[in-house]
């Protein structure tokens, strides 16, 4: 256990936010690489530690919440989702990362990842995609591909989940591909869905070393190495800068964020004609193709700024959050209770 | 000549589900609330939106009885299907209204006229009242939907004149309804109050055999149900986030809350499924709320793994559960009392929780606010054990109370707190009483909040000592609150003379109650432990009842006996237990009870 004397801390480096303990993962598992990518995020976000909220589920992706110095939540196996809303709606002020594997959002948790995608709840949601159980030791997973087979030579003939796709049309408001072989971007992508104002999804391809990085595998590192293309590329810049507004024109853009407004850079938007990523149909229509192609494109697909936070409908602008409340302050006064009375009579 | 009973009747309406009688009904049982009667309503209900039959039933009492009776006095004949079974049912003398421009009517007026063929629907011994309701609708409004309801208010004239209730009343009820709604709305439900009182004028001499005298209350008086009780007590408890799923009979609840959440520091949420609601509710307990979710039956198995995992967890939070008939659909609109063993078990392997068993109107809101405290102050879930027959009747009852125990944060230390402790460890018994002190997250340090195994750091472990201490640590928190003083006690009632008792909770005691009155009056003396709890259990007055009294008689709605196995593993009680169960889905009344004691002990 940490004690809260980082709070007097000027800055913190990616060390802060390790811990005495480990989540026990394989040597080499993808999901250890997007640990320590997050540790750095936060570093260059200057997090405070007490100031993040991790909330995972179950799998080896869930356990990594041991390593990440935070105010930690392990759950259910597919319940991360609802525990999350519950936590973010009492207390906005933390900055909620959610944690989970593709096992646990998209088939025991998928009906309640649709339910939070609509929401636009203010959080990151990193889902690690490996393409298998890593914990259960290699199953089926839903987004298995169909010519790829398990540790036992089970092959599924049923295509697989499309997490991005389903993102994109739930009301994700940021949707981001990663690959924990690509830390830089890795990195990036974190601190945009960190400082986005709503909900951002993050899947990350992140290889399962023991159970399915094999030559068959579709979700093996060399696999993705081979079959990844940059698009599009971001990195967050200064947010005091001063944003041109031609998305067509210009890389830089300015976003309203939680906190502060943030710029993106986008680097190579004009390899796709008119991109542009806050246009959720153009975002759809070139997921479709890459998804049809097997490319697997790295980067931010889609943001969009303009949404109101699912906290706001219940706090509209007011920063005076139910998890602050003074004990007595929850209960009404004794005339609100009289007058409640009233009608009873 | 008898003379008239006063205040002491049973209304009971035959209708179709969903022709708007309901809420009419609502408000003819409200006026005769407002005229200061004891008035207690019961639904008899198909899972049905609309067409399928239905009955309301109305009991006014001179004694503050709240269960409902299995004679009816004044019979409201609206179908056929219930006609037969509602007519064996009324008493001797009992008035029968009907629509005379029904094809029931037409039948029902053949057999008073003394014509073959319909003579199943008739009875010398009762009073007949034809009255075209349906035509009067007709006549005196347009629209069709207008038509249909203003039936049902007309009939309520008619029982306004033939047995004395107030107008006006009933007039108070309407603008109170409708006060959104416009004069309009509220005009034409006068206008159609007036018809059927001037009908009824007109045509009929009052029964001479029934009685409604206005009683003026000096002390205010309250008219609601189970579901507004424990909405309030909610509210009251200082709940400041809940979530719910739609689910008869527990609905009512989180729609009250719904309303009450624009008013209060309250966020109402309705979740995409009850396991959901519930991890939406441990979340934001976790994050510092006072947190709850209610459901009934299938939500309550929805939710085993949360539950198991608040326990552990150690997350506060309340769950109510408004008790339907089961297993898997079973019927949602039949009362029952079959989710003790589930409450008290579900989830895999053992976890510890409280479970409050509130029987009355007020102890439904008692229980309800204080759950918050008991939950925040234990670390642990409560459940509370409501039933349909509490959630959707409406009852009379005296005054409630503000709270009297301030609002319990338990033990969360705050952050000035937390820093001049060097040595916080969250899982650190501290005072011996397995509570541990917790902190929220971000207003102290860091650490990992898990349904595993961990030790006092609340690091992962697998060592034995650290899962045995966990388990037994969770375990003892139970008896801590058994010695807390923040649980309810039971209620005890013990007559001089009495060798049998009555143990029972939930909607049952109302029906317990009455039914001590009738076997009084046969000169057998009853006692009664009105059962607050049963995790943990009151053991110190359970076993001193239990060692009391020769016979004991454990009353519950459900087939096994739950409870009676509760008790039973428990405590010594030798052969004394006797089970009292009902299982059909019908409401217990004092009858089924008094009849099942005495035969009993004359055997
Ligand atoms: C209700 C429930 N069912 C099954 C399990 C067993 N289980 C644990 S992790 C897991 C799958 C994990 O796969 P994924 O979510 O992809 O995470 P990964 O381990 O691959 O990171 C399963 C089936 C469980 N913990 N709970
Ligand atoms: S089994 Fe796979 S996913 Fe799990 S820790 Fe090992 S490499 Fe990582
Ligand atoms: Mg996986």
């Amino acid at each position: 256990m940490s004690s809260s004397d980082q709070t007097v801390k000027k800055s913190y480096t990616a060390d802060d936010y390790s811990t005495e303990n480990t989540a026990n993962l394989c040597p080499g598992c993808g999901h250890l690489l997007i640990v320590r990518a997050l540790r750095q995020a936060l570093a260059e976000l200057q997090i405070p530690p007490e100031k993040i909220n991790l909330i995972a589920g179950i799998g080896c992706s869930g356990k990594t919440v041991a390593e990440i110095n935070s105010n930690g939540l392990h759950t259910l196996h597919g319940c991360a989702a609802p525990v999350a809303m519950g936590a973010q709606l009492a207390n906005p002020e933390q900055e909620n990362i959610l944690i989970s594997g593709d096992g646990d959002s998209w088939a025991i948790g998928s009906g309640k990842m649709i339910a939070l995608l609509r929401t636009n709840l203010d959080l990151l949601y990193i889902c690690e995609n490996n393409g298998t159980y890593g914990l259960t030791r290699g199953q089926l997973s839903p987004t298995t591909k169909m010519d790829s087979p398990t540790r036992c030579g089970t092959v599924s003939d049923i295509p697989p989940v499309d997490g991005i796709g389903i993102a994109l049309v739930s009301g994700a408001t940021y949707v981001a591909r990663g690959f924990s072989g690509r830390q830089k971007l890795l990195i990036e992508q974190i601190k945009a869905g960190i400082l986005h104002r709503g909900l951002a999804y993050l899947e990350v391809f992140s290889p399962c070393r023991t159970f399915n990085d094999h030559e068959e595998s579709h979700h093996s590192y060399r696999y993705c190495q081979r079959h990844a293309t940059d698009f599009p590329r971001i990195s967050v810049v200064d947010v005091e800068a001063d944003y041109p507004t031609d998305r067509q024109l210009d890389p830089e853009f300015k976003f309203e964020g939680k906190k502060t407004n943030f710029g993106l850079k986008f680097d190579n938007l004009n390899e796709i004609p008119g991109y542009d990523p806050t246009d959720r149909n153009l975002a759809l229509k070139t997921w479709e193709d890459y998804w049809t192609e097997q490319v697997i494109p790295l980067g931010l697909l889609y943001i969009d700024d303009s949404a109101r936070a699912h906290h706001q409908r219940f706090y509209g602008e007011s920063d005076s959050y139910i998890a602050d409340l003074r004990p007595e302050e929850t209960r009404p006064s004794q005339s609100d209770f009289s007058t409640i009375l009233e009608q009873f009579k | 000549m008898h003379s008239p009973t006063v205040n002491n009747l049973q209304i009971e309406v035959a209708t179709t589900n969903g022709d708007y009688s309901v809420s009419t009904n609502d408000t003819l049982a409200n006026g005769l609330f407002k005229m200061g009667l004891d008035v207690t309503t019961r639904r008899i209900f198909p899972s049905n939106i609309k067409g399928a039959p239905s009955r309301y039933i109305i009991r006014l009492s001179d004694c503050s009885l709240m269960a409902p009776n299995n004679r009816t006095d004044i019979a409201v004949l609206l179908i056929e299907e219930l006609a037969g079974e509602v007519l064996d049912r009324t008493v001797s003398g009992g008035v029968i209204v009907y629509d005379s421009t029904s094809s029931l009517g037409e039948k029902l007026t053949a057999a008073t006229d003394g014509r073959t063929g319909s003579e199943e629907f008739y009875r010398e011994d009762c009073v007949y009242y034809p009255v075209p309701l349906s035509q009067l609708a007709a006549t005196n409004f347009s629209d069709s939907r207008l038509k249909r309801i203003m039936r049902n208010v007309i009939y309520v004239g008619v029982l306004s004149q033939l047995l004395g209730i107030k107008p006006a009343a009933i007039r108070e009820v309407f603008k109170e309804n409708f006060s959104d709604k416009g004069k309009k709305v509220i005009n034409s439900n006068f206008t159609a109050l007036k018809i059927g009182r001037n009908y009824a004028r007109q045509q009929f001499a009052p029964p001479a055999n029934y009685q409604l005298k206005e009683i003026t209350h000096k002390t205010p008086r309250y008219f609601m149900r189970g579901n507004d009780a424990t909405a309030l007590g909610t509210v009251m408890g200082g709940c400041t986030y809940a979530s719910w799923y739609p689910i008869t009979p527990a609905t009512l609840h989180g729609e009250n809350l719904e309303r009450y959440a624009p008013r209060y520091p309250l966020i109402v949420e309705q979740g995409e499924n009850e396991d959901s609601c519930l991890g939406r509710a441990l979340g934001a307990a976790w994050a510092g709320a006072r947190a709850s979710v209610s459901t009934s039956g299938p939500g309550l198995s929805n939710m085993a793994e949360f539950l198991g995992f608040s326990s552990f967890a150690e997350i506060p939070v309340v769950i109510f559960n408004i008790q339907r008939m089961g297993p898997a659909t079973g019927l949602p609109t039949h009362t029952k009392q079959g989710d003790l063993l589930a409450s008290l078990y579900l989830s895999h392997d053992e976890s510890p929780r409280i479970i409050l068993t509130p029987s009355t109107v007020e102890q439904l809101y008692d229980y309800s606010w204080k759950a918050f405290n008991i939950a925040a102050r234990s670390q642990m879930p409560v459940v509370i054990l409501s039933d349909m027959e509490l959630g959707l009747s409406f009852y009379t009852i005296a005054e409630l109370n503000y709270p009297e125990q301030p609002i319990d944060p338990g033990k969360i230390l705050s952050e000035e707190e937390l820093g001049k402790i060097s040595d916080f460890e969250r899982y650190r018994d501290l005072d011996g009483d397995g509570i541990c002190y917790r902190s929220l997250p971000g207003k102290g340090p860091t650490y990992v909040t898990r349904g595993a195994y961990h030790d006092r750091e609340a690091n992962l472990s697998e060592k034995p000592a650290d899962c045995s201490q966990k388990i037994e640590r969770l375990f003892k928190k139970v008896q801590t609150a058994a010695d807390s003083g923040q649980l309810p006690s039971p209620v005890l009632e013990e007559p001089d003379g009495a060798e049998v008792g009555i143990i029972g909770f939930g909607s049952s005691i109302y029906a317990i109650q009455e039914a001590v009155g009738l076997l009084r009056e046969q000169d057998i003396q009853v006692a009664l432990f009105d059962l607050p709890a049963i995790s943990p259990l009151p053991t110190a007055e359970l076993q001193e009842f239990i060692d009391r009294y020769k016979t004991i008689f454990v009353v519950e709605q459900n087939y096994t006996g739950q409870l009676q196995k509760i008790i039973q593993t428990e405590f010594a009680v030798e052969n004394k237990l006797q089970g009292i169960r009902r299982y059909d889905g019908d409401y217990l009344t004092a009858q089924y009870i008094s009849r099942y004691c005495r035969e009993c002990l004359e055997q």
